[in-house]
């Protein structure tokens, strides 16, 4: 049965927004560009601080950390850098293995956060999750990360409405002819890395190992290889790129089934993206697919494999000044197969899943300092019971309350799939004695609803104080999760067997606010403060159990200092602190006990002497007076261990 | 109770549309890429470029190529259609340094992720008048360069890269102008 969707008030304002009037011309501004030099010479201005002046104009909850920021922190992995951003939640479960919830539950499979590469998903849809060690790029090579908090369906696709999470790939032009850095130290990773570009082409190797910490016998290796290739062809901007990487696990135990084993993956990606402007039009095409192989370190399996390919075309058209839509067109493709395996059972070895999506963005800047932006997508995804299509929507508004504030406001309804975990697998989910509980997917299962609103304000406030803050509440409807009372029980002999299958739906709102305040104190000294609150709330929608789920499995609030300091050219030190208080954790299956974890306390840092103008030599260190276990669930893929701190020095070099 | 959201928005939406004329910037106060766009066209004014360097086909149009945060595109829409001695600006937005091929100016604005030393390169044969904001683009053989000072852009020129590329600036330019060698070690704001 098809969704039905309220668009016509949303038509309403579309319409209204297309058809309004024109930005005003601005006089006083073409009077500027007539002046002479010695005219110009005696005209006053005003400048944003330093940040990228279109951050002043994205109407949405979004956090940039830049290339100097990551070289500057010391971070070793990407969740340490989202770490710092409020309204993230970031938990090291192991060295190796970290959860990351944005605006909900933490949850190591979660089917609300996508996490994209040069806007490519990385979403995996076996387990409904990014697995964060599997991640093919490190921080070397990251020209910064675009963080935005809250729905993104009608942009970025389903699966992605609490959050989307881009990292953007250093360019080829970006690069000088080689770079090259080293570093190790005590219950850090030993790192190599390197990278040469001729302008256009560029080349980079990567490589780690990892003898985990303390509680965990694991070790960890990890490396890959990556190509980009930019050029021009006629007015074509053409790049092209390519990754083959593997990692390595030994003795990982198996959360549930206590089996110690070596965990192997590996895999490719490849992409292709061409831009052409038309005059005020913009086109864009891009083709990727990202292949792997895992093995999950489950006892005398083969790997599992999983693969993406992704097409997609966008043209961008300027009506009138003002006024501009972009149309695109998106086609999917999803493999998953999993052989035979002794934990994990998958009713057909080999599933396809195919998605087609529609989508049209709409912005209109109905005065110099009001600006609207719709959207609507339209997608049809397979895996899922209602096979006619679902519309999902955006709609935001901006004002420029002055040249140093922005406030803006939005609403969003996008849907969540689920995974091939909750379709398709039965996998162990926990052993007693002679008793094996396995979670059984459920093939009619439909999708997630999310709506969710938010207003947000930005604001240069004085001399080198900016404020960032938003606030939303969201709603979710037909979530599903494990209901206890549909229970199958088949005796095989001493061993019983229960399968507890994904039938149940709650609803669930969230609500929340986050904020951060940056502040120059001088020329040498930035701060920014942090601050998070979060709290969800559900509800059972539809069985027996009637009345409220005290289900949060997030803290109820987080702090952050992120400072840094500039002693001279030659010499700055960067410190990270953040403090968040203790909470309950669980699985999906919301009706088993809570477990608790402390509330704890971490800093990491770095201070970077740049001994030449090309190379720097950093000494730091992470987790410093953090202790204990930071999520303590365990999955199948892991066992969580207790907090390590570590110490490191790295060298890097440029040529 | 249910909160009707969609009449508030659209009520919201109606309440901003009927302020009309609403300025955002002072009349002593202009926007910092506004200033900048139309000094760069003023840069040209005062700029020869060499004979055999302007084609047939490039005698009536002149090419700003633009580098950087794509904010400064509305800026300098303001002096694309322009004309300078005959020849009408045309704005070229450059995403990698393929894109420089045609450039008879290149502004590089502070926000581009691209390496500075690369972007010289990818034009030090050619006469192309490069414009830039910070101190790393002058040390990479920039030839003008932005900078701040006391609310109000100045600028400063480094005639040896001017000279490198064959083109001539005028006397008056020079004027107007802080001078900077770079290669004497002499530093950027």
């Amino acid at each position: 049965m098809m969704n039905k969707h309220k668009i016509p008030a949303t038509a309403l304002i579309f319409l209204l927004s297309f058809f309004s009037r024109p930005v005003p011309g601005r006089t006083k501004d073409r009077d500027i560009y007539d002046l002479d030099l010695k005219q110009l010479l005696q005209v006053k201005v005003e400048t944003l601080n330093k940040r990228p002046q279109h951050f002043f104009e994205l109407p949405a909850a979004t956090t940039v950390i830049d290339r100097q920021e990551i070289e500057r922190s010391g971070a070793q992995t990407i969740p340490d850098l989202l770490a710092r951003v409020p309204g993230v939640f970031v938990k090291q479960i192991s060295s190796r293995e970290t959860v990351v919830s944005i605006r909900n539950d933490i949850q190591m499979f979660n089917t609300n956060l996508l996490v994209l590469i040069d806007g490519n998903p990385y979403y995996n849809q076996t387990t409904a999750n990014v697995l964060w060690s599997m991640l093919p790029i490190a921080v070397e090579d990251i020209e910064r990360i675009e963080i935005i908090r809250g729905d993104g369906g009608t942009t970025w696709g389903t699966n992605s409405s609490s959050g989307v999470i881009n990292i953007i790939t250093r360019t080829p032009d970006s690069e000088p002819v080689a770079r090259a850095g080293a570093g190790g130290g005590l219950h850090a990773p030993f790192r190599l890395h390197a990278v040469t570009s001729t302008g256009f082409l560029r080349l980079s190797v990567h490589g780690e190992q990892d003898q985990g910490w303390s509680d965990d016998p694991s070790t960890y290796s990890s490396g890959y290889i990556s190509g980009r290739y930019d050029t021009n062809l006629a007015d074509w901007n053409l790049n092209l790129s390519g990754r083959v990487f593997g990692n390595m696990a030994s003795d990982v135990t198996g959360g549930y089934t206590g089996i110690v084993d070596d965990e192997k993956n590996h895999g490719f990606d490849s992409s292709i993206s061409l831009n052409r402007t038309f005059g005020e039009d913009k086109f864009s095409a891009k083709g990727f697919i990202h292949n792997y192989t895992t093995d999950f370190a489950i006892a005398e399996a083969p790997g599992i494999q999983q693969r993406l390919g992704d097409v997609e075309m966008r043209y961008s058209h300027l009506f009138a000044p003002g006024h501009r839509t972009q149309f695109g067109v998106n086609y999917r493709h999803y493999l998953s197969r999993i052989p035979p395996q002794r934990f994990l059972e998958q009713r057909h070895e080999k599933i396809t899943d195919s998605l087609v999506n529609l989508t049209i963005d709409h912005e209109s800047h109905l005065t110099d300092t009001t600006t609207v932006n719709l959207g609507l997508r339209y997608e049809r995804f397979t895996i899922v019971n209602d096979n006619n299509g679902l519309f999902s929507s955006s709609f935001r508004l901006s004002h420029h309350l002055n040249k140093n504030t922005l406030v803006w406001g939005s609403y969003n309804r996008s849907y969540q799939f689920p995974s091939y975990l909750m379709t398709d697998i039965s996998g162990l989910a926990a052993v007693k004695d002679n008793t094996y509980i396995y979670q059984t997917g459920n093939p009619a299962l439909d999708p997630e609803k999310n709506d969710s609103w938010e207003i947000g304000l930005r604001s240069l406030l004085g001399d080198g104080v900016f404020l960032d803050a938003s606030t939303f509440y969201g709603r979710i409807r037909d979530e599903i999760v494990i209901d206890p009372t549909a229970l199958c029980i088949t005796q095989m002999g001493p061993m019983t067997r229960i399968d507890q299958l994904y039938t149940n739906h709650i609803k669930s709102t969230t609500w929340g606010a986050e904020m951060s305040l940056g502040m120059d104190v001088g020329k040498a000294l930035h701060s920014d403060l942090g601050l998070t609150w979060f709290h969800r709330h559900s509800r059972e929608q539809d069985s027996i159990y009637r009345g409220n789920i005290n289900d949060q499995y997030a803290p109820d609030y987080k702090i952050t200092l992120n400072s840094r300091y500039t002693f001279s050219d030659a010499l700055d030190l960067s410190l990270f602190f953040l403090y968040e208080p203790s909470h309950d954790n669980n699985v999906t299956t919301k009706y088993a006990p809570p477990r608790r974890t402390d509330g704890h306390f971490r800093a990491d840092g770095s201070i970077n002497y740049h001994f030449s103008s090309q190379g720097t030599l950093s000494a730091g260190f992470k987790n410093l007076f953090n202790s204990g276990v930071e999520w303590n669930v365990p999955s199948i893929i892991a066992t969580p261990v207790s907090v390590q701190p570590s110490v490191f020095l790295n060298l890097r070099y440029h040529w | 109770m249910k909160i009707p959201f969609y009449p508030i928005i659209i009520a919201i939406i109606l309440l901003l549309t009927i302020q009309a004329g609403t300025t955002v910037v002072s009349a002593e106060v202009d926007s910092e890429y506004t200033v900048k766009a139309a000094m760069v066209r003023n840069f040209a004014k005062f700029t020869r470029w060499p004979e055999d360097s302007v084609s047939r086909q490039k005698k009536n149009t002149m090419c700003l190529c633009l580098m950087g945060d794509a904010s400064i595109l509305e800026s300098f829409a303001g002096i694309g259609g322009k004309t300078v001695k005959g020849r009408t600006i045309k704005l070229k937005w450059v995403d990698n340094l393929a894109g420089l091929t045609d450039c008879d100016l290149l502004f590089v604005n502070r926000e581009t992720r691209a390496n500075m030393k690369r972007i010289m390169e990818a034009v030090k044969s050619r006469p192309v008048l490069t414009i830039g904001e910070t101190g790393e683009f002058t040390r990479a053989g920039g030839m003008i360069t932005f900078f701040l000072k006391q609310g109000r852009i100045r600028f400063r020129i480094n005639p040896d890269a001017v000279r490198r590329s064959g083109l001539k600036l005028s006397s008056s330019l020079l004027e107007l102008a802080a001078i900077v060698h770079p290669s004497k070690g002499e530093h950027e704001q």
